[in-house]
C-alpha cells in the first residue's frame, strides 16, 4: 500500500523502526499500513522476533485512558512549582469572595457552560462543598479545583495538599481526586488524602477507594493506609492514626501516646505552634479524648493532667514543666 | 491540508477539549510506541508525548500545522525524542568483543535470566561474525545506526541491511520461541 508519499513499507523499514532509525514520515507511514490486518500479522512476526531476542526487557503497552486522565491533571493543575504563584496572580484580578486565609475564584473559562472552579487555603483550614454534596475539608496549604457542576460520567476533583474527603454516593458518577503522584477512585466513602509533589498519602475512614498511578493500583479499605512515591510500588499499611486528621474531624483520641506525638498532631490540626521548655515534657504519656476542642482548652487540659504550665504568646503555646523521664 | 484537520485544529484552538481529546485518544498509542523505538524506555516515551499535548493544549489558539495532524504529531514526537537522545548522560558502553565467547560471558547479565533462553543465545551465535556483532551493538548496548557505522568503519547502508538479515535469520531459527 503506498501513501501519499510514496514511501514503500518493506521488511527494511520495518527494522529500522524497531530499531529507532525511522524518520517520522516513515513511521507514519508504517502506522498507516499497519491497518491491515495482513500487514500487522507481518510486522507482528518480526517484532516479536526482536522482542524475544532481549526477555528481560518485556513487551510494552500504553494505556491511552489513564494517560488521558494523567493529561487532564497536568493541564487543570499548572505544576506545584508555578501553581501557587500562579493563583496568587489571578486571584488580584479575580477574586470572587475573599475572607482571611482562604481564596476562591474561577480558572479556565473554557467554551463550555462550565467553568472551573478553585480553592486555595493559606492559613487557615476551608470546608468546601463540591455540586454534588461532598464535602472536603481543605486543611491549611493546600487547593482543590473542579468542573462547575461535575460532569455527567464522572466527579473530578484536582488536589494538591491535604484534605478530608467525605464523598456522597453516586454509582453512575464515580468520585476521582487527581494528585500529581496518583489518583483516588471512590463511589461514596470517607478518607483523608495528603499529595505532594513526589509523594501521595490515602488513608481510609469508611468505605473503599481505588488508588492507581499509571503503573500500579491497589484497593484500599476502612482501616487501611497506602502511600506512594513517584514510581515506586504503592505500600499499604493496615493501621491508622486517626489523629491525623484531627483538623477535619476534631476528634482526638490518645491512648498512652507520647506528648510528642500528642504535640504533633495537634500543630497538624491548628495554626499553632507548640514549644517546649525541656525535652523530658515530650516523653510524658497522655490517655484523653477531645471532641471539638480549641487548641487552649486541649492544652490547658494536658496542662492540668500532667502538672505543666501552658503560656500563650500570639499564636505560640509554650509548655514549661519538669516533664517525665524516657521510657522505652 | 485536509479538510477534516482544518476543522479540528480550528476548534482546538478555540479550546474545544472534546475534539482534542478525540485527537488524544487516536494519536496516543501510536506516538508512544514510535518514541518507544527511539528511547527504549516506555516511561520516558509516555512523557515525551504527554508533554507534547500539554503543549499543543497551552499554546492551542497559536496552532499551525502545515500538512496533516498526524505528520505534525509525528514529527513533533520525534524532534523531542532526538533532542532527549542527545542530552542523555552517556552510558558506559560495553566493549564489544569480537570473539565467540561474547554471549557464554556474563557480560549482560540482565538480559537473559532464565537458562531457557539458552536457545535466543544459541541461535544469535550462529548469525555471521559481522551481523552478529552490529546486531548486538544495536539491541544490546542500543548504539545507533550511525554511532554502529562510525564504530566498525563502515556504511550506515550496510548496518541496516546486517540488522534485516540478523531478523530474518533469527525469525527462522526462533519459530518455536516465538509461536
Amino acid at each position: 500500500m503506498k501513501n501519499k508519499n510514496d514511501i514503500v513499507v518493506d521488511d527494511e523499514l520495518i527494522a529500522r523502526y524497531l530499531c529507532g532509525e525511522a524518520q517520522p514520515e516513515e513511521a507514519e507511514a508504517l502506522t498507516d499500513w499497519l491497518e491491515e490486518p495482513f500487514n500487522l500479522a507481518h510486522f507482528e512476526k518480526i517484532q516479536a522476533t526482536w522482542d524475544v531476542t532481549f526477555p528481560s526487557k518485556g513487551k510494552v503497552s500504553f494505556d491511552k485512558d489513564s494517560a488521558w486522565d494523567a493529561l487532564q491533571h497536568n493541564i487543570h493543575s499548572p505544576s506545584e512549582r508555578s501553581s501557587f504563584s500562579l493563583w496568587f496572580k489571578i486571584a488580584a484580578t479575580l477574586i470572587i469572595g475573599l475572607s482571611a486565609g482562604f481564596l476562591g475564584y474561577r480558572l479556565f473559562q473554557t467554551d463550555s457552560a462550565h467553568s472551573q472552579i478553585s480553592v486555595a487555603t493559606l492559613k487557615n483550614t476551608e470546608t468546601v462543598t463540591l455540586p454534588d454534596n461532598s464535602t472536603v475539608v481543605v486543611n491549611r496549604n493546600s487547593a482543590i479545583s473542579y468542573l462547575e457542576g461535575f460532569g455527567n460520567d464522572s466527579r473530578e476533583v484536582d488536589f494538591s495538599g491535604e484534605g478530608f474527603f467525605s464523598v456522597k454516593g453516586d454509582e453512575s458518577r464515580p468520585f476521582i481526586v487527581h494528585t500529581p503522584v496518583g489518583h483516588v477512585r471512590v463511589v461514596g466513602t470517607v478518607f483523608n488524602v495528603s499529595s505532594t509533589r513526589s509523594g501521595l498519602e490515602v488513608n481510609v475512614q469508611e468505605g473503599k477507594v481505588l488508588v492507581y498511578t499509571l503503573t500500579d493500583s491497589t484497593y484500599l479499605e476502612a482501616g487501611q493506609s497506602a502511600s506512594l512515591g513517584a514510581g515506586k510500588p504503592i505500600n499499604i499499611v493496615d493501621s491508622i492514626d486517626a489523629n491525623q486528621w484531627g483538623y477535619a474531624t476534631r476528634k482526638f483520641d490518645f491512648q498512652d501516646v507520647p506528648l510528642a506525638n500528642v504535640f504533633e498532631s495537634i500543630e497538624k490540626a491548628y495554626p499553632y505552634t507548640i514549644e517546649v521548655a525541656n525535652k523530658d515534657i515530650k516523653n510524658c504519656r497522655l490517655t484523653a479524648s477531645f471532641d471539638h476542642v480549641s487548641a487552649r482548652e486541649m492544652l490547658n487540659l494536658i496542662g492540668e493532667t500532667l502538672d505543666l504550665t501552658i503560656q500563650e504568646n500570639d499564636s505560640t503555646f509554650r509548655v514549661e514543666g519538669k516533664g517525665c523521664p524516657w521510657v522505652q | 491540508m485536509l479538510h477534516a484537520d482544518v476543522e479540528i485544529i480550528k476548534a482546538i484552538g478555540k479550546g474545544n477539549s472534546v475534539v482534542f481529546k478525540q485527537v488524544f485518544i487516536s494519536h496516543y498509542e501510536s506516538l508512544c510506541r514510535y518514541a518507544y523505538t527511539i528511547l527504549k524506555n516506555a516511561e520516558e516515551a509516555e512523557d515525551v508525548v504527554q508533554s507534547m499535548f500539554v503543549k499543543i493544549w497551552e499554546k492551542r489558539e497559536g496552532l499551525e500545522v502545515k500538512h496533516t495532524i498526524r505528520s505534525y504529531l509525528f514529527k513533533a514526537v520525534y524532534h523531542q525524542c532526538i533532542n532527549m537522545l542527545e542530552h542523555r548522560t552517556v552510558k558506559l558502553k560495553h566493549q564489544v568483543h569480537l570473539t565467540h565467547e561474547l554471549l557464554a560471558e556474563t557480560q549482560r547479565p540482565e538480559t537473559f535470566q532464565d537458562e531457557l533462553e539458552e536457545n535466543i543465545i544459541a541461535a544469535i551465535k550462529t548469525l555471521p561474525d559481522q551481523c552478529r556483532i552490529i546486531f548486538m551493538m544495536s539491541r544490546y548496548d542500543e548504539l545507533r545506526y550511525a554511532e554502529i557505522a562510525s564504530h566498525l568503519n563502515i556504511s550506515v547502508n550496510t548496518v541496516e541491511n546486517q540488522i534485516s538479515k540478523a531478523l530474518k535469520i533469527l525469525r527462522v531459527k526462533l519459530k518455536d520461541v516465538i509461536e
